[in-house]
């Protein structure tokens, strides 16, 4: 179509407006668009009628926040109202109707579509004013309330209304309590001021003394679809890039100081803190707002900016700010949900001053205010923010300050006021409701209860008082030095050791000296093959000393030590703290790379090597002496040296990694170890009997702790060798042989040695366990506990840190903290201070996370050669008396909780703990950057299959390299130590940026998660296949969705772009492909592929369970409602049930089985005793019995015998007597036409409306009564024929109904039971092929894939407690149901038929079929089967439970079948066994059912056996009488003559149509 | 390299031919499960579970990941045990190297062995070699790939006098070899066998077996050597690299063509 553009002028306009409602929706739409493309607003007009109305944007969140929430009732909006006065409570009512009538959202609901979610407008709504008087209450308005405070919380059905509740409470003759609840998604603030308003009028206009409210000519739908047409226009394009650019980079979360972690679900409601600030505070701050050109809110806001500035850290924060949403003229009058939400960014990195903030914040509001008609939630979408489970996307708090409070309506004659009662709460994590009262400013902090606890909300309130006050006397200070705090809420920890006592000056090796002294033939240190006395050791130590003197070594120096772990080890750190220099430990076992670092930049004088090591020693570097006393030592003398050393000179030089990429050496002094002790001897008892293990590198300073712990006390020292600290098991034994009382390990070594103790419980001496080195988890304590108690050993966890000598804290673990999640240090040793400062070292308050500075008697003396960084990390202590006193910068966060426990939370830069050795992503990176092969590259901490700490790494290779992750991680072992290595490496074509072109962290993270086993390369991860039909097909619609190609089974939808509105869309999807309703909490919980497809089975087994709809689909049902692991169990409950957590196992043991049955029949009602058997109660003397699956292929049989019995038949059907016409119709079909006929005429027959799915049978109170006072036996024959559902999705159905069954025999008149059970119940491994099975009960339950044989056989098993109901029943197994002799039809049901018709449509059988010996059925027609189960029925007498195998001996075989088919005229052709079954295997389900289980054999056919052994049945023995034997000697079906007759009504397409449901 | 991204369970890793093995993988790239005894007394000293953490500890300096056990071969649970610290640590096992075998006690007369001394042979060389399999079998069906190494001896090919339960027990190891070709070949399952004839001691891989050998001949290790270098055409015995190349190649997917069959690495050794 050709178009010429022309601005249509205004009378075109015009004619085409008055036209606009008789235009179709495509022609208006057309119109429309043509009119805004040229610059003509239309306003929002009457919606074209007829037409379906999308939700609004800002419903369709509020609807998914509402399927999402544990809580919906958070969106519930409640007003409650104090009426004092002569009420007319009729002209309120009616008032009521009219205003229900006069606001279209108010008769507004929610349905969701396959076209989205869409809004409906009913014409009547009926919301009752409903008046509960409770005047007779002791405290009737106390009454009220609570009441009212309830009824906020019931739920609505958004799907069919009302969402309008209203409750009038009568307290006294002329006081009512008025609640009315709205749900928020057809209201909101400024509507409640309009229904309240209308209300008052209409009331008014009742009492005869108003006049009526003008009518309103647009509605809330009106505006919902202008607002999904205007969207196109270009303002809204324009305020979205707005907002888009505001927005850029935002951050994950704001991380507010919570009281617990966040769960992945939001189970709260919420809870309101109540705040209130006066106007000493409310005029100044409005003075402020005035000369920064803000308003009060403005000013508000930008205090509260500043609170928050000082409780999170990071200093990119939003802040949600509500607006009315009613920026256009037409929407003032409207009454619906128009709220809207603006994210308010401010960076307060810069330390700004409460003026800043209340400028910035006025500005940036009155930005967002000019951008306001895009919705919230269309930003959302475009935005696609990360998401976390639990949180909001884009901001978690919220402010807002309103002019006033709502006025309450007018009623005449009547004073109104509104009334506190509790309902209703926050949807974000912390929000600020205020509005003002007179000059000051009054409101709540509502917060979510499962973050916070009310204390700390309070806090909160304190300090945004506080900081006004103090903000606002210093308006341009930086609000970060502020006293917010008061002096008890830092967390300044001080030193104890206040006085500063001149300490003596000692060494290491002097104290040593004394215990040499003291006992020189005591043991001091030992290895795998030597062990030295101190006196030994000593000699040993001089002659190292002598020698290194002797190469001139000095005192001040640094010798380098490449050495093994050996007694040597600790005889070579003594002998160079002799000399005066320091040590500096090179362990061999690093990389080269990393070792010629160390000495690159720590000038050495000399270098003491293991014989093997010397290689290591980079050319040039310093002497190097091989520590062979073969060798040069051999001379050397072992007489003491001399030689003056100062207490404050370095004793060792540690590495430990650095930020900048380079690792960094710390010098520690003499003092600073000897310290240690003196403090640690305040809470250890370390003495000369105490046995300790070096277990750690000498290069990790916890060695240090180890090695002085037991030479400065005369104690013992075994030097584990390095091939041991990989075998625990050795290990475990070792610390026993040795006698180790004091074992020092970071919990990852602790954690595997423990399990080998545990195991083999060595005899051990251990006293104490100290932790160190890494965040300590205390749930991995639990065993040892257990095990070893709180007292033999002591655990002792220390955090520390190498730049303040090994140890900072001490804290005692015991059982008790088992349950606390957090690592948890205790309080720092004595000499130590500890303060948790804020990034502008400010102090935090307890409850706000903080940085770790500690100051004291530890802190080393800096980093060696490098007094720029020295300088930057050990700062000066502001708050320590003594002069000169520095603090160290850990980068450690940690927050003290209320409980007064110092919590350690991580690092809180790039640092980490890997295996417990810090490491520097830095440093990785700089690694991964020197590789000529690596362009770029990204490294991140990640969490591992064990839930420990590991590096995985991203690289692009250079242009023009092709380089694998293996070949990477090879190179990096050159220069990194193995624990610094990435565990994973990836090589990718490019690294995810965010808009703003940082490195996309959660990019990253999320494909880590989809990440399956780590191999060493990560290019060898193959994707994981998404296992099993449901997941496949889920696959399939993620694909669609998101738009992967194939997503991987551990795929997780939120981090791979599935959004909250996607999952709307997935859960329709869902619907339409599996029929399931998913409740989308599910969703979440359960977000990767695989773990989603199991919820879908287990919810497809629960919800079919509670419906069995025919279709095999389900609806909706109680499941679907409440989350998690209630949905198995849905169904369990609904049946009156007592209810059992969950359904067990498929294959759980049959005594695991009774036990559940047990327990779901304990909460029935039982008969108190024997009941005498009473005449029937039919007026004809007849027995009336209850049939269940009566239209059933073998019902309708048992129906019709019963009837020609002349017995009283009353069948259990769903539908009830509708489905008379079609029982008709099949008893035609089966030759029993006449009966039913006779029974109709007879009044024999009955139909009642039930179901086996629902509670009590789905009878009502009445009819179930009614049936417990006269039917005197049921017949049990209903079930829901499938054989390829699993066990969960029959049980209830199939199996749990027998309990409703066994109950209704409980009550009124005593009844016989006979369920019809299956030959199949035998089919599982404890009954051996061929075997003969007994008329008694299973002594195994069947398993597998295929549902339906346990499902009858767990039934089987609630009929055994028949006697407990004083019921006689009679389990009465029946075989193979081939059709019916009376009228030939077929049951297509039966496994048997649908294997014939899938040979019958191939032209072809499995070759394995002409075998002879290989048995297909037993089977009797339907007809013989209703006769013996009918006999068996009524000659049941004796409470209990009998058993009878109604199942032929004759045996028809697959050759029959064939035979049988040849006799019919089918020509069929043997194929290989394989061929067919993979052929069936793929026809259509629908027609075939046994597809999936061809699919099955033909799967195993591939994968292993070849064909299948001939198949051999079991025989049974009857155990029903010599009738029961003549009838089935009878009427078994045995030739292939008589199969043929059955097979020829195929042909004759006489079978019955539908499948055979119950 | 050619064993990226494969893991290898290598049995009696701890020293000799399993070391070499083992070291000879972790060049190649690959991950390992290293098993052995950890110590004991049979007619030598067995290998120490110190022996299999130092070959470990070399292994890891060649950048793999290391897993070890201590698993008795002729104990099923432990093998069991070791094999799911494997897939625990893994997620899969590739290839199966069954090295761990026993040198009978030998120089005795096969009616004068008694029953315990003939089926300690049959019970680590044959049995032991069938656990393995079994134990590691089920997950080498589930990813549909895998490769075993059996180790057979010259004394599977030919016999020597005063060694019938060891002759009698690699044979069988080349019985069993060709019996799981046929079974697994469907699965995508190699097994073949390595041959090795006499290998040179190294003090790096320890001699404690050669040395046994020798003792019972009555001769030293030397002696031993040098008389046994004689019989082998190339003039001296086959090293333990030479063997551990042969198993890299039946592991690695340079010999996806071969399967059921037998390398000799016996330096001519059979030939004559």
């Amino acid at each position: 179509m050709t178009q010429q553009q022309t601005i249509p002028d205004a009378s075109s306009i015009e004619r085409a407006l008055a036209r606009i409602d008789e235009l179709t929706p495509a022609q208006r739409d057309l119109l429309e668009r043509l009119l805004a493309q040229s610059g003509v607003d239309l306003g929002i007009r009457r919606r074209p009628r007829g037409i379906d109305v999308p939700a609004s944007y800002e419903q369709e969140r509020l609807w998914f926040m509402a399927q999402l929430v544990a809580h919906p009732e958070m969106f519930h909006v409640p007003t409650a109202l104090r009426f004092s006065g002569p009420l007319d409570m009729d002209a309120l009512g009616r008032a009521l109707a009219r205003l229900i009538e006069r606001h279209e959202a108010l008769r507004t609901v929610f349905r969701n579509t396959d076209s989205g979610l869409r809004q409906i407008v009913l014409d009547e709504l009926a919301v009752p004013l409903e008046v509960e008087d409770v005047r007779d209450a002791a405290e009737p308005w106390a009454e009220a309330c609570r009441r009212g405070s309830a009824s906020v919380n019931e739920t609505f059905d958004l799907s069919d209304g009302p969402l309008v509740r209203c409750r009038l409470y009568r307290t006294a003759a002329e006081e009512y309590l008025f609640v009315f609840t709205e749900h928020h998604i057809i209201s909101d603030y400024w509507s409640l001021g309009i229904v309240l308003a209308d209300l008052g009028a209409l009331y008014a206009q009742e009492i005869g003394i108003g006049t009526e409210p003008e009518p309103l000519p647009l509605h809330y739908p009106d505006f919902a679809y202008w607002q999904r047409n205007a969207m196109r226009q270009e303002a809204v394009k324009t305020q979205l890039e707005y907002w888009l650019k505001r927005l850029e980079g935002l951050p994950e979360s704001l991380d507010l100081p919570t009281d617990r972690p966040r769960p992945a679900i939001r189970g709260s409601q919420g809870k309101f803190y109540r705040v209130a600030f006066g106007p000493e505070l409310v005029g100044p701050l409005r003075t402020l707002a005035g000369t920064e050109s803000a308003t009060l809110l403005g000013a508000f806001l930008g205090a509260y900016f500043g609170l928050l500035s000082r409780i999170v850290r990071g200093d990119d924060i939003i802040v949600g700010v509500p607006v009315a949403g009613r920026p256009r003229p037409e929407m003032q009058r409207m009454v619906g949900y128009f709220l809207n939400w603006l994210p308010i960014r401010l960076d307060v990195s810069d330390q700004p001053s409460l003026r800043d903030l209340v400028r910035r914040a006025g500005s940036a509001l009155a930005e967002a205010m000019a951008n306001q008609a895009l919705p919230f939630d269309m930003l959302v979408q475009e935005l696609d923010p990360v998401r976390r489970p639990g949180t909001t996307p884009v901001f978690q708090t919220s402010f807002s300050l309103r002019d006033s409070a709502p006025e309450p309506p007018g009623l005449p004659g009547v004073e109104v006021t509104f009334a506190d009662i509790e309902g209703s709460a926050t949807h974000f994590d912390l929000m600020a409701e205020l509005w003002q009262e007179g000059e000051g400013v009054v409101g709540y902090l509502p917060y979510d209860e499962e973050l916070f606890d009310e204390s700390t909300v309070a806090d909160f309130a304190r300090w945004f008082a506080r900081l006004l006050a103090a903000g606002l006397e210093r308006p341009d200070e930086p609000v970060a030095t502020l006293p917010v705090f008061s002096d008890h809420e830092q967390v300044l920890l001080h030193s104890t050791l206040t006085e500063d006592a001149p300490r003596e000056q000692q060494t290491l090796h002097g104290n040593f000296a004394r215990q040499v002294a003291s006992r020189p033939d005591a043991p001091a240190v030992s290895d795998e093959d030597v062990q030295l006395t101190y006196a030994q050791l000593d000699q040993r130590a001089n002659r190292i000393a002598n020698l290194l003197q002797a190469r001139g070594v000095r005192a001040g120096d640094v010798v380098a030590l490449v050495l093994d772990r050996t007694v040597d080890l600790v005889a070579a750190v003594l002998g160079v703290l002799k000399t005066g220099a320091a040590y500096l430990p090179a362990d061999p076992e690093s990389p080269p790379e990393r070792i010629a670092r160390q000495f690159a930049s720590t000038p050495v004088a000399a270098v003491l090597a293991s014989p093997g090591h010397t290689g290591l020693v980079p050319d040039g570097s310093a002497p190097v002496l091989v520590l062979d006393w073969d060798g040069e030592l051999a001379g050397a003398p072992d007489t003491p040296v001399s030689v003056d050393v100062a207490a404050d000179s370095p004793a060792y030089v540690i590495y430990t990694s650095g930020s900048t990429g380079a690792p960094k050496g710390v010098l520690v002094s003499h003092d600073n170890v000897l310290r240690l002790f003196e403090v640690s001897r305040r809470r250890f008892d370390i003495g000369p009997d105490d046995t300790w293990t070096l277990f750690h590198s000498f290069a990790f300073d916890f060695s240090v702790w180890e090695l002085w712990g037991p030479l400065l006390h005369g104690g013992r020292l075994v030097v584990v060798p390095q091939w041991m600290t990989r075998a625990p098991d050795v290990l475990a034994d070792h610390l026993g042989e040795e006698g180790v009382t004091v074992l020092s390990a970071t919990p990852s070594a602790f954690s595997q040695l423990a399990s080998q103790v545990l195991r083999r419980r060595p005899e051990l001496k251990l006293r104490y366990v100290v932790f160190g080195g890494e965040a300590l988890n205390h749930s991995a304590l639990r065993d040892w506990f257990e095990a070893y108690g709180d007292d033999q050993p002591q655990l002792i966890n220390m955090y520390g840190i190498s730049e303040t000598t090994v140890h900072v804290t001490f804290r005692r673990v015991t059982r008790a903290d088992v349950e606390r999640p957090e690592s948890l240090i205790g309080v720092p040793l004595d000499d130590l201070s500890l303060y948790l400062l804020d990034d502008d070292l400010q102090p935090v308050p307890t409850g706000v996370p903080g940085e770790i500075f500690v100051g004291g008697r530890g802190v080393a003396l800096g980093y060696g050669g490098d007094p720029a960084l020295t300088a930057q990390r050990m700062l000066p202590d502001p708050w320590s008396a003594v002069p000169g006193s520095r603090m160290y910068r850990s980068g450690d966060i940690a927050v003290r909780r209320r409980d007064g426990e110092l919590a350690y939370l991580g690092r809180g830069d790039e640092q980490h703990k890997i295996r417990g050795h810090r490491v520097e992503l830095g440093e990785v990176r700089a690694a991964l950057d020197g590789l000529a092969e690596v362009g770029q590259a990204a490294v991140v901490v990640g969490i591992d299959r064990v839930g420990a700490k590991t590096l995985l790494a991203w690289v692009v290779p250079q242009p023009g390299e092709s380089v694998s992750g293996a070949q990477i991680r090879r190179a990096l072992l050159r220069s990194l130590p193995d624990w610094m290595v990435p565990s994973s490496i990836e090589v990718v074509p490019s690294l995810p940026l965010t808009r703003n072109g940082k490195l996309d962290q959660a990019a990253l993270t999320a494909r880590l998660t989809s990440r399956p086993t780590e191999q060493g390369g990560a290019d060898a991860v193959s994707v994981l296949a998404p296992e099993g039909e449901t997941a496949t097909k889920l696959a399939a619609i993620w694909s669609e969705l998101l738009g992967i190609a194939a997503p991987s089974a551990d795929m997780h939808f939120f981090e791979v772009g599935g959004h909250s509105l996607m999952v709307v869309q997935l859960v329709t999807r869902i619907r339409a492909a599996f029929g399931v309703d998913i409740p989308m909490a599910v969703l979440f919980e359960r977000p990767q592929l695989q773990a989603m497809a199991d919820a879908l089975d287990e919810l497809a087994g629960a919800q079919s369970n509670g419906t069995a709809q025919s279709n095999g689909t389900a609806h909706a049902n109680g499941a679907a409602q409440s989350n998690g692991a209630a949905h198995a169990n849905g169904a369990a409950q609904s049946n009156g049930v007592r209810q059992s957590a969950v359904e067990l196992p498929a294959d759980a043991p049959i005594e695991s089985v009774r036990a559940d049955i047990a327990q779901r029949l304990q909460g029935l009602a039982r008969p108190a005793g024997p009941r005498p058997r009473s005449a029937p109660a039919a007026s004809d003397g007849a027995e009336t019995v209850l049939v269940t699956g009566a239209t059933g292929f073998v019902g309708v049989h048992v129906l019709t015998d019963l009837v020609s019995r002349g017995l009283h038949a009353v069948g259990l059907v769903r539908g009830g007597d509708a489905r008379r016409e079609e029982l008709l119709a099949r008893a035609d079909r089966a030759g029993r036409r006449a009966a039913v006929a006779e029974g109709l005429d007879a009044g024999l027959i009955e139909l009642v409306d039930g179901d086996l799915g629902a509670p009590r049978l789905g009878l009502s109170d009445a009819v179930h009564r009614d049936l417990a006072e006269r039917v005197d036996a049921i017949v049990h024959a209903g079930a829901w024929v499938n054989h390829v559902y699993p066990y969960p999705q029959l049980a209830q159905v199939n199996a749990h109904s027998a309990a409703a069954l066994l109950e209704l025999a409980g009550l009124g008149r005593r009844k016989r039971i006979a369920y019809v059970s299956a030959s199949s119940v035998i089919e599982s491994g404890a009954y051996r092929p061929g075997e003969q099975i007994g008329a008694e009960p299973l002594r195994a339950l069947p398993s597998g894939l295929i549902g339906y044989p346990r499902s009858k056989a767990v039934a089987e098993e609630y009929f055994r407690h028949a006697a407990e109901f004083d019921a006689a029943a009679v389990v009465v197994r029946i075989p193979s149901v081939f059709g019916d002799r009376a009228g030939h039809a077929i049951n297509d049901a039966d496994a048997v038929w649908s294997w014939t018709l899938a040979m019958l449509t191939t032209g072809s059988y499995p070759s394995s079929f002409e075998n002879p010996r290989n048995e297909l059925f037993q089977a009797l027609p339907a007809d013989a089967i209703a006769r013996i189960v009918i006999d068996q029925a009524l000659a049941a007498d004796q409470p209990g439970c009998q058993f009878v195998n109604a199942i032929p001996e004759v045996v028809c075989g697959t050759a029959d079948l064939i035979a049988a088919a040849r006799l019919c005229g089918w020509e069929l052709h043997a194929v290989p066994d394989a061929e067919w079954y993979e052929r069936v295997g793929t026809m259509d389900a629908a027609t075939i059912w046994v597809a999936g289980i061809a699919a099955g054999v033909a799967r195993s056919i591939a994968a292993q056996q070849g064909p299948a052994a001939p198949r051999q049945l079991h025989r049974f023995a009857p155990g029903g009488g010599p009738e029961l034997e003549r009838i089935l000697a009878e009427q078994a079906i045995r030739t292939p003559e008589e199969i043929a007759g059955y097979l020829r009504t195929l042909t004759k397409s006489e079978r019955d149509e539908a499948p055979v449901q119950m | 390299m050619k064993l990226d991204h494969k893991v290898a369970m290598i049995t009696g890793a701890a020293r000799a031919l399993g070391r070499s093995h083992a070291l000879t993988f972790a060049k190649e790239g690959a991950d390992l499960l290293l098993t052995d005894i950890g110590g004991g007394d049979g007619p030598y000293p067995l290998a120490s579970r110190k022996q299999l953490e130092q070959t470990a500890a070399e292994c890891r300096r060649h950048g793999s990941r290391v897993v070890t056990a201590v698993a008795d071969v002729r104990d099923q649970a432990a093998v069991d045990a070791a094999v799911e610290a494997g897939i625990e640590e893994f997620g899969q096992i590739d290839i199966l190297v069954n090295n761990a075998g026993l040198l009978a006690p030998g120089g005795v007369h096969a009616h004068e062995l008694t029953e315990e001394q003939w089926l300690l042979v049959i019970d680590v060389n044959l049995n032991g070699t069938w656990r393995c399999c079994r134990a590691v079998l089920p997950h080498m069906v589930r990813q549909r790939a895998g490769a075993i190494v059996n180790t057979s001896s010259t004394g599977g090919r030919v016999a020597f006098e005063l060694y019938a339960s060891y002759v009698a027990s690699k044979h069988a190891v080349l019985g069993l070899t060709k019996a799981l070709a046929l079974e697994y070949g469907r699965h995508g399952i190699r097994v073949n066998a390595v041959s090795p004839s006499t290998v040179a001691a190294s003090d790096d891989l320890g001699t404690e077996s050669t040395v046994a050998v020798a003792a019972a001949m009555g001769a030293s290790l030397r002696d031993y050597e040098n008389s046994s270098a004689s019989y082998h055409p190339i003039g001296r015995l086959v090293t333990a690299e030479e063997v551990s190349r042969a198993c890299l190649w039946l592991a690695s997917d340079d010999s996806t063509g071969t399967t059921g069959t037998d390398l000799l690495i016996d330096g001519g050794f059979t030939a004559r």
